[in-house]
């Protein structure tokens, strides 16, 4: 009788002892496998499996992703548009923001929740771009004719014109908050969370941003007007 | 979070997986179990429920390292399921039902069929801890001591256990161990 200290591993005569080991088990192993009710065993797993199921958000994903981006990306654009002040730029910024947005789709959910991101991604990216462009040192006031399309000379277009003018004139978040609210048509709370301040400071720079559009807009208008008509207006006739 | 987390493409690949390696695990979870079926289904559903969960990467493994992994997670399981249920012994009198004499074709090299059934009888007559000793040594490759380890035992117990082992296939195989009755404590 060998000692429990005493281990025979490695000997031949335990290689011998474990192959009959294996080969028992195995002859074992192959009787039982044939003997397997595998459709039973496989029901079985599926339902688990089904139990367990991940909520499959992926085809949905997509759709919602696909419906957001048939609406949303024009006004999108168009917001961009007035931050970044060339159409290109804007156009590159909202579709960063919905590569962005579908990647973190899962953690967003919803199409609200989607939204309210895209508009955080797109205002965050426009001040980057800007925050670049002063660096680069280009000039983008010149840079960039304003916005192409049927702008051809309709009559209002005039005021839209100075408008535009007036508004590149006001400090960055003036003209966030001004194009939001006025352009995008956002709410206060929507704005606040697109900037990432709070709807007191949305107060304040849309307010701010007014009276200096205000005043921007008045002083255009009395300027560039034919200047006899101003002069007769306001200076000494006689 | 929790819950719901297998995406549906990976359930259909789990369900390849199943239908190709169920069959073989049970059959190696059965005769690891003693032949105790509803033990071994339980082992097959819990190792691929394990599977399910590190599905990611498992799929990137190969077929054949897949395989190894679920035979694997199953000797564990199994080994767990001996240690958990004191009551494992008591099946063993459900043993004598499943039996059956094994194919009379391969494995008849130096050793008959008769002998190996005898040897059959005597694994599944081993006290519960022998039996995962033995599984964990002469199946899973594992050391004496990785062995002592897991099972919470000494060395030396493990080592006891293999001798013991040793000594009932010995006997079981009778006239058919090359190495003899004579081959003593002596060599």
């Amino acid at each position: 009788m060998t000692t429990a200290g005493n281990d025979t591993a490695g000997t031949r005569e335990d290689e011998f002892l474990a192959g009959v080991y294996q080969q028992v088990i195995g002859a074992q192993a192959t009787q039982y496998a044939a003997a397997y009710d595998a459709g039973a065993g496989l029901a079985r797993f599926r339902d688990w499996l089904q139990d367990h199921a991940a909520a499959s958000p992926e085809p949905d994903a997509d759709q919602m992703v696909a419906q957001l981006y048939s609406i949303h990306y024009q006004p999108l654009v168009r917001l961009a548009t007035l931050l970044v002040r060339d159409v290109a730029t804007a156009e590159e910024v909202v579709q960063d923001a919905f590569v962005a947005m579908r990647g973190g789709w899962q953690r967003l959910g919803d199409t609200e929740k989607a939204l309210a991101y895209l508009r955080q991604a797109v205002v965050n990216r426009s001040r980057s771009v800007l925050r670049h462009r002063t660096a680069a040192g280009s000039n983008p006031q010149q840079a960039l004719p304003d916005t192409p399309g049927a702008e051809g000379g309709a009559p209002g277009l005039l005021e839209q014109d100075a408008a535009r003018t007036a508004l590149r004139g006001l400090p960055e978040r003036q003209r966030e908050a001004i194009v939001l609210r006025y352009y995008a048509g956002l709410s206060e709370g929507e704005i606040a969370a697109a900037m990432g301040i709070s709807r007191g400071a949305v107060k304040s720079h849309t307010a701010r941003g007014l009276s200096a559009l205000g005043a921007a807009l008045e002083q255009a208008s009395s300027q560039p007007a034919t200047p006899h008509d101003s002069d007769d207006a306001g200076s000494s006739h006689e | 979070m929790s819950g719901g987390q297998i995406p549906k493409d990976h359930a259909e690949e789990l369900g390849e997986c199943f239908a190709a390696y169920a069959p073989g695990l049970f059959g190696y979870a059965c005769a690891l179990a003693w032949g105790d079926h509803a033990l071994a289904d339980d082992l097959v559903q819990s190792a691929f429920m394990a599977a399910a969960r590190q599905w990611p990467t498992l799929r990137c493994l190969r077929d054949a390292q897949r395989l190894r992994w679920l035979q694997t997670t199953v000797g564990n399981l199994a080994i767990s399921a001996f240690r958990r249920n004191e009551a494992f012994g008591d099946r063993l009198p459900r043993l004598e039902a499943v039996f059956r004499p094994r194919p009379a074709d391969t494995h008849a090299e130096a050793v008959s069929g008769i002998a190996l059934e005898r040897c059959w009888r005597a694994i599944q007559a081993l006290p519960p801890q022998q039996h995962a000793v033995a599984v964990m040594r002469w199946l899973f490759a594992m050391t004496n001591t990785q062995i002592a380890a897991a099972l919470g035992i000494a060395d030396g117990t493990v080592a006891a256990h293999l001798s013991a082992v040793r000594g009932k296939l010995k006997a079981a195989l009778g006239p058919y161990d090359p190495f003899g009755s004579e081959d003593g404590p002596s060599s």
